[in-house]
């Protein structure tokens, strides 16, 4: 199995610079900063009580593509949040379930970082659905905050960049895992077995965690294949660990020191743990990178 | 930034502190005034005189890199401060407008980080105009933190007077700025599509946004002339702009020429009167575009980098 390179290449720049041989003023003005909302009115709109939104795009409106880098949110109650990426041939899923957005976005002050940026173009869009999980209306508003290659006509440089981007995201996309099923509903001081399954198609690359819960608990996420904890050493022996030291918000991912590979179909073990005394309600999501398999089939 | 291997230096098996870390202090530079802080400023209407600052000149060689801004308002508490901010010297401005404090200053343990740094020539003054914009008088502290030189001509310490050298040759190039509406903002309830305009007089490089509102509102940055938008419609404040402890860093910096235009339209979100004011931040450019120094672009330069630009840096080296 050959190792992949930690650094995914992500940038719009050229390898050996921006601006590199050629005026910087030059490309500064075709890499330039872009905010995105969704296409609701004002980019904002209103959820009932339990009720669920229509799916919603986020695109941009001519020149491209842009790399988004961070997500924020606001919200007046509580909401799960799918999200899509559909570039007109094919839609891929970009969560493996709804996740909770006090898990997943950020807001206003410190979006959520992704783990690896995600190209968007005309053709190339995100799809989002929030759920309102509370007894109340509740009103959104979203924001991802991107870097956008104007591709220039007649700038070959600049259709380059966008070229490379394209063929990068149909190998590499940012992804988020939440636990098989949703949340999970701890007793108080209950234990709980649970898993999270990676897609048979994408190898996954897991950078980043970030919960949102209703109490404090502690966590063990074991490799299902090895038995390996990802908190201790081999064995059987895994001492978990307290959310507040190792999984991160949506504001501070906890992020990883160098990336754990998942292969495609891998199971992970998590078993929670409450301390908080009460019922417990978790949400987690496990930020990474899919891998698509057949570079890596073609690789080998 | 400084780095370990700049303090201390091997010398056979031990680490022997650098004595040129004394060239170079720690600083804190703030108003002008014979009492202790804080100083006072009139309320909305009654002017208040500038209070200077002093570029600290602690040797032959002095002067100041400041990096941050960070105050204090004993009266409205920090929370709440209602005032805006001017900086200006002998030759030039620092701002085209006044700015809110809350949108440029932080606090101790945030404080509002100036990305291109400042450069203080020791003994230079900067004039600083404090004005309130709404409520009674109150009375402030204001500080610019950062690094003070201190050394004498013929001073060895190579590093430092290097660092000191690129301050003085890159504020022939570039200096920091701050770019604001040019009025006061009040919208009526629910009011939308108000649109605020800013000609940009000199080529400017901006890196974040920061605003402060009584209370939600939607906002869209466009530059009309060229039909540039760096959205994709409105965005809400509350989830897509903040203040200057946490400011909105544009994942890459936006450059306006000279001649270009600002254009922000702002949507009232609230059913009552809504006070917005935003504040870009970033640096203006002294010589045309051709004329700037390939090191000027090098965005590490900058104190400190955004994260977001360290990715783009890491994703050249695969």
């Amino acid at each position: 199995m050959p190792i992949a390179p930690y650094i995914i290449p992500n940038s719009i720049a050229r390898p050996n610079g921006i601006g590199a041989g050629k005026p910087v003023a030059q490309t500064r003005r075709r890499i330039t900063p872009n905010f995105l909302g969704v296409n609701a009115p004002n980019n904002s709109f209103t959820v009932p009580a339990n009720g669920v939104s229509d799916i919603l795009t986020v695109g941009v409106n001519g020149g491209g593509p842009v790399q988004v880098s961070g997500m924020s949110a606001s919200s007046t109650a509580e909401a799960l949040v799918m999200m899509w990426i559909n570039d007109g041939n094919r839609q891929v899923d970009m969560f493996n379930q709804d996740l909770h957005i006090g898990a997943v976005f950020g807001d206003n002050l410190r979006p959520y970082r992704l783990p690896e940026t995600l190209m968007v173009d005309e053709l190339r869009r995100i799809k989002i659905k929030a759920t309102n999980i509370s007894a109340d209306d509740n009103t959104f508003h979203f924001c991802f905050r991107t870097a956008k290659n104007d591709n220039i006509v007649q700038d070959p440089e600049g259709q380059l960049c966008s070229k490379r981007l394209d063929n990068k995201q149909r190998i590499t996309y940012p992804f988020l895992y939440g636990i098989d099923g949703g949340a999970v509903t701890l007793t108080a001081s209950g234990v709980s077995e649970n898993t999270v399954t990676i897609y048979e198609d994408w190898h996954f690359w897991l950078r980043q965690l970030s919960y949102f819960s209703t109490g404090d608990f502690l966590i063990d996420v074991i490799d299902s294949n090895t038995g390996e904890s990802i908190l201790n050493s081999r064995g059987d022996v895994h001492y978990p660990n307290r959310n507040t030291l190792w999984v991160g918000s949506n504001i501070f991912p906890f992020r990883l020191h160098y990336p754990r590979l998942y292969r495609a179909g891998q199971k992970l073990k998590v078993r929670l743990t409450d301390i908080s005394g009460d019922i417990n309600v978790v949400h987690l999501a496990f930020g990474g990178t899919h891998i698509s398999r057949r570079m890596w089939r073609e690789v080998e | 930034m400084i780095g370990v291997q700049e303090l201390i230096t091997k010398v056979g098996d031990r680490w022997i502190p650098n004595l040129s870390s004394k060239a170079v202090i720690p600083y804190s530079a703030t108003f002008d005034i014979q009492n202790p802080l804080p100083v006072h400023i009139n309320a909305v209407g009654v002017p208040t005189p500038p209070y200077p600052i002093t570029w600290p000149r602690l040797n032959l060689e002095g002067g100041m890199e400041a990096g941050e801004l960070v105050f204090e308002d004993a009266t409205d508490t920090t929370a709440l401060a209602d005032w805006n901010v001017l900086f200006t010297d002998s030759n030039r401005r620092y701002m085209n407008f006044p700015c809110h404090v809350r949108t440029i200053c932080g606090t101790a343990q945030l404080p509002g980080i100036i990305r291109q740094p400042l450069w203080g020539p020791g003994s230079q003054r900067l004039e600083t105009t404090l004005i309130k914009n709404a409520g009674a008088a109150v009375d402030v502290r204001m500080y610019f933190n950062g690094l003070a030189y201190s050394m004498r001509p013929g001073d060895q310490y190579k590093w430092v007077r290097e660092r000191r050298n690129k301050a003085i040759w890159a504020a022939n190039f570039c200096h920091p700025y701050w770019l604001t509406i040019d009025q006061n903002v009040e919208l009526g309830a629910s009011i939308t599509e108000n649109n605020f305009d800013i000609k940009i007089g000199e080529n400017l490089e901006l890196f974040s946004v920061a605003a402060v509102s009584d209370f939600d509102f939607a906002y869209e940055v466009s530059e009309p002339t060229l039909g540039q938008t760096i959205m994709n419609g409105k965005i809400a404040a509350s989830a897509g702009i903040g203040d200057a402890r946490y400011p909105t860093i544009f994942d890459t910096p936006l450059l306006l020429p000279v001649g270009s235009r600002l254009r922000i339209t702002l949507d009232n979100l609230a059913a009552s009167r809504n006070r917005v004011f935003i504040t870009f931040q970033g640096r203006k450019l002294l010589v045309p575009l051709k004329d700037v120094p390939p090191s000027i672009w090098d965005i590490d330069t900058l104190y400190p980098p955004p994260s977001s630009w360290r990715i783009q840096k890491e994703g050249r080296k695969s």
